[in-house]
């Protein structure tokens, strides 16, 4: 059986069935299942959650579940690249670049073999309005559709899949915002031609599908390669309904809504509620004009919440491994990487290394800058600090860190382009901290109760 | 960030804001996210800008 949405649900009751939480009571998708999300997340919480009984945008009950909180928590993704819950840490995101590196080519499968294709709605039968498109914060004001888009290259017919937020502005039209990475180039190549770029928003894959959608890859890679790769198997696609072979959707997704972009038909977008936890301003973006709407006939409507962890750590886990890569070419010694959620598993990296010479950490520093502009804050630790725990590296920060010394910025760098801080778009400084103890003087001792102590006295037989 | 300014919706009074760049003084319409109001900048009950 092909990997989707079901089987790693699947995979995720038979690890961790205390975090699937399903809730049967009627619920708006208008501010209601994002305030659950809150309140849970106010006590720390991040179970998967399944909504059975949510009313669609017309006020009617909808056919369809909503699926939310699929990447908040790190575990879920553990159990989404096959490994046992427990290795959550390092081990997830070096087993997703192992997966990245070993891309698989897809297979394209008919349409009978297609569960995606279960329901077709074209013409005047399409309604995206049937569909429970979730509004999550306030000033967002209309609902978005937030899962992975993907598009063809007009040139060379190479697959992209990307993140991008989309408005939902009536039965068959919907806004769009990009930044200027793949996607954008793709629709500025092809309006040259005079063409709109034909696109569809995949609703609901296996979590793999999106986690690849977040590797950093070249514009010459297929990714549907790479996400065959993540998954370990091919990724099985269709000719979609309104473009054939021209746009390659999946097979096995649980939603596929077709469009295409036209950038020539403009519309006010947003605001939007972004990763950064702030709201992404109002734009004047391109229409895209829905051609197909299929689905399967029982099929979940999976929604990421972005701006909380749901979205922080799908997009943070691809980078750690990436990241910690590129510190290895140059200090070997490199343990461990983590996108804390604290920097909205973007702007900030904690590296822990085994420090064998002085300036060892500000390199460190130095070689993980580059690999993604909107990293802004690299801490590098000792080895005896774990990255994964933050209070650990702020304690660090607070006891080897003499800020003259050993901190560091770089000014006016290309940065992220929804960082609210930033005065030039799209650029902004970096700041680099090395929290390493020195090499070449004594240095105080950490403490600790002996080792030998600590294995003899157990919790269990004094509390 | 794209550079902003924050607009007070004429119908709902409600405030939100939109990239500077893509409205400030363009003659396109700003939709409100509270209330729908379709309005341009000039049109706005109140603008909070930075002059720059």
């Amino acid at each position: 059986m092909a990997k989707d949405l079901r089987t790693f649900l699947r995979d995720l009751e038979r690890q961790m069935p205390e975090d699937v939480v399903r809730i049967k009571k009627e619920i708006s998708p208008k501010f209601e299942i994002t305030a659950i999300q809150q309140h849970l997340e106010n006590e720390d919480r991040y179970p998967l959650l399944i909504f059975e009984n949510v009313k669609n945008l017309k006020g009617e009950r909808s056919p369809f579940k909503v699926m939310t909180n699929v990447f908040a928590s790190r575990q879920k993704c553990t159990v989404a690249m096959d490994l046992p819950k427990e290795k959550w840490r390092m081990e997830t995101s070096m087993e997703f670049a192992r997966r990245c590196n070993h891309p698989i080519k897809p297979v394209i499968v008919s349409k009978k073999e297609a569960p995606v294709k279960e329901v077709i709605k074209t013409g005047p039968s399409l309604d995206l309005r049937e569909l429970p498109v979730l509004t999550h914060h306030e000033m967002d004001g209309n609902p978005y559709l937030v899962d992975a888009i993907v598009a063809a290259d007009p040139e060379t017919g190479v697959h992209n899949s990307s993140h991008h937020r989309m408005l939902v502005r009536g039965k068959d039209e919907l806004g769009l915002w990009m930044s200027p990475r793949h996607l954008w180039n793709y629709c500025q190549r092809a309006a040259e031609k005079g063409k709109a770029l034909p696109i569809a928003h995949v609703l609901g894959h296996h979590p793999g599908f999106y986690l690849a959608t977040e590797a950093l890859v070249g514009m010459e890679t297929d990714e549907y390669d790479v996400i065959g790769g993540v998954l370990n198997e091919p990724l099985r696609l269709v000719p979609s309904e309104a473009y054939g072979d021209q746009l390659l959707v999946p097979a096995d997704a649980e939603i596929v809504v077709e469009g295409e972009v036209m950038l020539d038909t403009r519309d006010s977008e947003g605001p939007f509620g972004e990763f950064t936890g702030y709201y992404g301003p109002q734009r004047w973006g391109p229409v895209v004009k829905v051609k197909a709407i299929t689905h399967r006939k029982d099929a979940y409507y999976m929604n990421i919440l972005v701006g909380h962890p749901d979205t922080s750590i799908l997009g943070g886990i691809p980078k750690e491994a990436g990241i910690y890569e590129e510190v290895k070419k140059s200090v070997p010694g490199v343990k461990a990487v983590h996108f804390p959620i604290s920097g909205c598993c973007r702007f900030h990296a904690y590296v822990s290394i085994e420090k064998r010479v002085d300036g060892e950490g500000k390199v460190a520093a130095i070689a993980s800058l580059p690999y993604h502009d909107e990293l802004k804050h690299v801490i590098v630790v000792d080895s005896d600090v774990d990255p994964f725990n933050e209070k650990e590296v702020l304690w660090a920060v607070a006891t080897r860190v003499q800020a003259g010394d050993d901190v560091d910025i770089v000014r006016r760098v290309r940065g992220g382009a929804l960082d609210p801080s930033s005065y030039i778009h799209a650029v902004g400084d970096k700041m680099l901290i090395d929290a390493t103890r020195p090499i070449s003087r004594p240095y105080s001792e950490r403490i600790r109760i002996p080792q030998e102590v600590m294995d003899r006295i157990k919790l269990k037989d004094w509390l | 960030m794209a550079r902003i300014f924050w607009v007070v919706c004429p119908q709902c009074t409600k405030k939100f804001y939109a990239a500077k760049d893509d409205f400030r003084n363009k003659e396109r319409p700003l939709l409100c996210p509270f209330c729908g109001k379709r309005f341009i900048d000039r049109e706005a009950k109140e603008i909070i800008d930075d002059q720059n």
